[in-house]
């Protein structure tokens, strides 16, 4: 039996192998952050206050949570939001991505590629890559600091629209670092070398959202499903020590996140995107290491919508002083909303009663979707390399941050 | 004598205050030069070796937590809070103490075995040498902070509300002009007026200052219109335990 830390994943987590001679007899990943009882906590609480606490969820994703909370919220008033307000959030949530992505990518993941222990270490050996990296990660925390009011645990988002418009020159600066950093981004990923052991765990089932729509899930890019009946097939179970549950669909586990993305999209992109993904194999080769370059890829995706976007906010000229908002009246009424976090899909669930205070609340994230999909992977991997040698732990840790759980939003879950 | 050892821990938090000092950018490899980082969970493996001064973020729910900040402190020349969690327990230290029904509610199977307690801000577990509050922590304050920390000195904060950053910074005052339950007048400064100046009413994340007047608030809150209960949700979001 051995147990270990994880560093390099967000939170506290170990994996705990039982091993018999050579043999694998369990493997089990438990998160060791405690519960926090969020779903709970809002209960009582009047819908304005709802996204405010149900971002501290989580500090890497915040935005995610604050956004699908507002949404859900806003779908359970029955309240239309403008176009513009739209927009400023689509913008705000592909900071987010670029900052989480940033982090994972360069400095979580990456030291693995090169062999070593941290991104401090590769900053000595190579610094350009580890500066690329603090200016993807540096760029989506100043998209989320003009259009969300903060890097993290952001404010403006809020129930029928946007309490606050950033300025033109601010817009402008996010465009004029975005653009050249799409190039440089594409090309560094050609030369990310192989994973050792990469082609040993392979993806076997994978959710997203179905394009943008907001409502319907895609499962392994064949089967499309409403958000609703999505949510009663999947199920979950907990054991202590762990403090999370593990979630399956049909007794199956599944992925989410940017490799579940990728293989769900429609048909192939054009472009830069389209010879990205077939010179690092993306869509080839089903590789949870593939989640790693899936997320470089998205970097180079996000940077190019985040200049779309401003482009057309720039056209709208948005007047910079007050918000926009439309009016808000709360009625006894249940919404429900789905939202691809950086990690993958993100659900939530209100139900409120007639003055807008909420009765009950369901939130389910990520990495919770992940962790049995999580297990599956690193028994696999720890069967086949248990063969070869008895130090199989720091391979488990390169494939568990290669899922990248983020461990603080694992610890609550749905009741069903 | 060497560079002074400095650790940076999380307990039961969402991480926002250890993230936000990843987001100093290039400017953490500055603070790695000026101190030796023997913890930074999220972003190395752990040295093994003990801090000078420890930085503790997240509240404390769980006898691992506890006896992990009792051995920190023994260990340590100087323990500072960073985070709202970590001063005064944070958006999570809300509700019922016993929170059994909860647990049993969340997770069926399960949450009966789950060992966790109320969480609650270090110093009711030990000694605080210094607090950086915020939900998150402001780089700025935090670096101003640093500052003096590293050179073994308590450093000088603002001793004075909110509403004062918020005048200085000429915005329209939301509690008088737009009727919004802004908690400014009670809340400590330091943020910059960060929430007012972006239209929305402060939240009251760095806590209490000193002399808060909230009874008076809370007659600007009735004549506004709000309910006990509205009053006391309103101030139990993230200050210390509410009213």
């Amino acid at each position: 039996m051995s147990e270990e830390l994880i560093a390099r994943i967000e939170g506290h987590a170990n994996i705990k192998i039982n091993v018999k001679g050579r043999k694998l007899e369990s493997i089990k990943l438990d998160v060791l952050t405690p519960p926090r009882l969020f779903e709970k906590l809002i209960v009582g609480r009047h819908f304005n206050d709802v996204p405010t606490i149900v971002s501290r969820i989580c500090s890497i994703c915040a935005a995610s949570h604050r956004v699908v909370s507002v949404i859900a919220i806003e779908s359970a008033f029955g309240v239309k939001v403008r176009e513009e307000a739209k927009l400023l959030r689509e913008l705000l949530l592909h900071g987010e991505s670029l900052q989480s992505h940033g982090l994972h990518l360069f400095m979580l993941a990456l030291p693995d590629y090169y062999g070593k222990n941290s991104f401090v270490e590769l900053a000595t050996d190579m610094p350009e890559t580890v500066s690329l990296g603090f200016k993807i990660k540096g760029l989506g925390n100043e998209i989320q600091q003009a259009v969300g009011g903060r890097a993290i645990h952001q404010i403006i988002p809020i129930v029928g629209g946007m309490s606050a418009v950033p300025s033109r020159e601010d817009l402008k600066a996010i465009k004029d670092k975005a653009e050249p950093l799409i190039e440089a981004v594409a090309e560094f990923l050609k030369q990310i070398p192989p994973m050792k052991s990469s082609s040993l765990v392979q993806v076997k089932n994978w959710v997203s959202l179905a394009g943008n729509s907001g409502s319907d899930v895609l499962i392994n890019a064949t089967e499309l499903t409403g958000i609703e009946e999505f949510w009663q097939r999947i199920n979950e179970s907990s054991l202590p020590p762990s403090y999370t549950k593990h979630t399956l669909l049909e007794n199956e586990p599944f992925m989410v996140g940017p490799l579940a993305r990728m293989l769900n999209l429609p048909s192939l992109p054009t472009g830069r995107t389209a010879d990205l993904i077939e010179r690092l194999g993306v869509a080839k080769d089903r590789s949870v290491y593939m989640n790693n370059l899936a997320r470089g890829l998205e970097i180079v995706i996000f940077l190019e919508e985040v200049t779309a976007i401003i482009n057309k906010l720039l056209e709208m000229n948005i007047p910079e002083d007050g918000g926009i908002l439309v009016d808000v009246i709360p009625q006894a009424s249940k919404g429900v909303a789905a939202i691809e976090a950086p990690r993958g899909l993100l659900l939530h669930s209100y139900t409120f009663d007639s003055n807008g205070y909420v009765t009950a609340g369901d939130i389910v994230t990520p990495t919770a979707l992940n962790l049995a999909e999580m297990e599956r992977g690193l028994g696999i991997m720890a069967e086949a390399l248990l063969k070869e040698k008895a130090d199989i732990i720091p391979e488990l840790e390169t494939l568990i941050r290669a899922y990248d759980p983020c461990i603080s939003c694992s610890v609550h879950v749905v009741n069903l | 004598m060497g560079k002074p050892k400095a650790g940076f821990y999380s307990l039961t938090s969402c991480s926002g205050d250890i993230l936000e000092i990843t987001n100093l950018g290039e400017d953490i490899l500055k603070l790695f030069d000026l101190v030796e980082v023997v913890h930074l969970n999220v972003a190395m493996p752990s040295t093994g070796k003990d801090p000078d001064i420890a930085f503790v973020e997240g509240a404390v729910t769980s006898m691992e937590d506890e006896e992990f900040l009792k051995a920190l402190r023994k260990k340590v020349k100087q323990l500072v809070g960073i985070g709202t969690c970590a001063c005064t327990g944070g958006v999570i230290a809300r509700g019922p103490e016993d929170r059994r029904n909860w647990l049993t509610d969340v997770y069926p199977e399960s949450g009966a075995g789950f060992d966790i307690t109320f969480p609650r801000p270090l110093k009711d577990i030990v000694t605080v040498d210094f607090s950086i509050p915020g939900c998150p922590i402001e780089k700025k304050y935090l670096l101003h902070c640093l500052g003096y920390l590293l050179k073994g000195v308590l450093p000088e904060v603002p001793a004075y509300s909110v509403c004062m950053e918020c005048k200085m910074k000429g915005n329209e005052c939301l509690l008088r002009y737009r009727s919004s339950a802004c908690l400014g007048p009670v809340t400590k400064a330091g943020c910059g007026a960060r929430q007012p100046s972006l239209g929305r009413p402060c939240d009251g994340c760095f806590g209490f200052y000193d002399d808060a007047n909230k009874e008076s608030l809370i007659e600007i809150f009735r004549e506004m219109g709000l309910s006990e209960d509205e009053i006391k949700k309103r101030f139990d979001l993230f200050l210390e335990r509410g009213l």
